[in-house]
């Protein structure tokens, strides 16, 4: 099955049906996802499971995503979480 | 009768198959979008030659993903993409997929919900590449990509397990560096009880080991003192082997402490626990069937304490025939006796891998400077100084210094945060006790709560 495309910042990421934003980022070599809310630090994925909310996203627009529980789709806007985002504002 | 099962894990599936042949309603939930947990991720999706390359283990996980899968329909039901975030000790459970949130009430409850990885606490572990190998392991699975020039750091089966699969894979690691000691070695060593399982654990210890060698991965032991820098996407690891010290380069660095029973759901509804002192973690308190401390809420697999794969599917039986006993539904008593034998073997293994690879205060207990609330970003001299200002335990420690209230909920700070107030304290973590963890157990907004639906 050909590979399908979503949006990352300014480039287009490839993904296979079934897997998560977070593995697709991971596998175009992408590993900084999020600038951290105390200290502005970059940050990415770190357990791939749902259980630390490291690889949180701003997902078409809605902030917070988890991208290792998302999966990916055609044509996402995805972009990296800034330091000073709400939690569960969307 | 309805049973609600969360987690379809290798124990969740096989309670669920369990309670089906006893003619019970079932629904398990879980929040992948297939059955199999971590370590069958993925599974049942693999083509035969992918799904060779993860090992024997992986393949038969594959075959019962698909039977659970083929029972799914009629009275059993699989909510597939579901957050559980709340959980009663009135067997009441409330999840949430794609943003729409229901509850319902059940006879009894099955928390099967797996094991976490310890966290690894050192400098630098929270950059950028720096993950779980667990979480490599599931990026192989699921993106079939294996992170390039990576170096492993830890102890313990599974670190020996993902450098294996990606050696089979055609992407070798660059080196691990493997935190027991020889003296680990000789104390386990006096643990060892041979039986069957036992055996069979060690040979493929070996197998492992072997292919390491032939594969030509370097492997320092005796590791300690190690941090990481990272810039560029690429980290230096600086670290001591055998009282030398060493630095290499890495294009990704995988932590591994061992796992330890995800506690989230049985804190929350309050059920008793007690101190595992040779996996350094809570376990829920359970009975050898798997019954919790309270009624008709059972605990199966590596949630219930940590044995491994095939421990889980034989104590997710288990907890099933429990309940069904309970329920004075008709169970063989010969064949609750033959997989209690079988399912009590696995913990004469766990004896000599606990010991082995015991954790080391070096990486339980770290430096003023590490982080070791990842969310909240809360350093270990804030908990130290926290401590000597008069806080006593975990709780107050949220109060002082915001750690554990991030988003994870404590999932990768407590046990940490657990040692050390006792080490500070000078009293046992047994004694320290564990965070209060409240629902949601999950972050969900306020309005999805309020809108939930209620199923009859």
């Amino acid at each position: 099955m050909p590979d399908q495309f979503f949006h990352f910042e300014n480039e287009k990421v490839s993904f296979e049906p079934g897997m998560s934003v977070a593995a697709a980022l991971l596998r175009a070599g992408i590993v900084d996802f999020r600038q951290t809310q105390v200290g502005n630090l970059p940050r990415g994925p770190f357990c791939m499971m749902g259980a630390c909310f490291d690889c949180l996203l701003l997902i078409d627009g809605r902030p917070n995503r988890q991208g290792c529980m998302t999966p990916a789709a055609k044509g996402m806007v995805v972009k990296r979480q800034p330091a000073q985002t709400i939690l569960g504002a969307g | 009768m309805r049973v609600g099962i969360i987690g379809a894990g290798p124990a969740g599936m096989m309670a669920a198959l369990t309670l089906l042949d006893a003619d019970c309603d079932v629904t398990v939930m879980d929040e992948q979008p297939m059955g199999g947990g971590q370590i069958y991720r993925n599974a049942a999706r693999l083509d035969s030659q992918q799904a060779a390359m993860f090992g024997s283990d992986y393949v038969s996980g594959g075959d019962l993903v698909r039977r659970f899968r083929a029972a799914v329909g009629g009275r059993l039901s699989h909510e597939r993409g579901a957050t559980v975030w709340s959980v009663t000790e009135e067997r009441e459970i409330a999840w949430s997929i794609g943003e729409k949130s229901y509850s319902r009430q059940f006879d009894a409850v099955i928390l099967a919900t797996g094991a976490l990885e310890r966290a690894m606490p050192l400098p630098g572990w929270t950059n950028p590449g720096v993950m779980t190998v667990g979480a490599a392991q599931i990026l192989m699975k699921t993106a079939r990509h294996v992170p390039a020039d990576s170096v492993l750091i830890g102890s313990g089966p599974l670190l020996y397990l993902v450098a294996t699969q990606m050696v089979e894979m055609g992407v070798p690691p660059r080196a691990l560096l493997e935190t027991q000691t020889a003296s680990d070695y000789l104390r386990a060593a006096a643990k060892l009880r041979p039986n069957i399982t036992v055996l069979s654990y060690l040979l493929k210890g070996a197998g492992m080991l072997r292919k390491l060698s032939r594969a030509g991965i370097r492997r320092h032991t005796s590791v300690s003192d190690v941090s990481i820098s990272s810039e560029n996407g690429q980290h230096r690891i600086d670290f001591s082997s055998r009282g030398n010290r060493h630095s290499i380069n890495a294009g990704h660095v995988l932590l591994h402490a061992g796992v330890h029973p995800n506690i989230q759901f049985s804190q929350s509804m309050g059920l008793d626990h007690r101190w595992n002192d040779a996996n350094q973690c809570w376990d829920p308190e359970t009975d050898a069937m798997g019954r919790s401390s309270k009624q008709a809420i059972y605990i199966a697999g590596d949630g219930a304490g940590v044995l491994g794969a095939d421990a889980a599917k034989l104590s997710g039986q288990l907890a099933a025939m429990a309940l069904l006993e309970d329920r004075e539904c008709r169970v063989d008593a010969a064949v609750v006796a033959a997989t209690l034998a079988r399912h009590g073997r696995f913990r004469t293994i766990r004896a000599f891998l606990d010991r082995l690879y015991a954790p080391k205060a070096w990486h339980s207990q770290p430096d003023d400077d590490v982080l070791i609330c990842r969310c909240e970003e809360v350093t270990a001299g804030k908990v130290r100084d926290a401590v000597s200002l008069g806080c006593l335990g975990p709780n107050q420690l949220k109060a002082f210094s915001r750690c554990g209230m991030g988003n994870c909920q404590g999932r990768y700070c407590g046990l940490t945060v657990v040692n050390l107030i006792a080490e500070t304290r000078g009293l046992s973590p047994a004694d320290v006790g564990y965070y209060r963890i409240r629902s949601p157990i999950k972050p969900i907004t306020l309005e999805e709560i309020a809108n939930h639906d209620i199923i009859n």
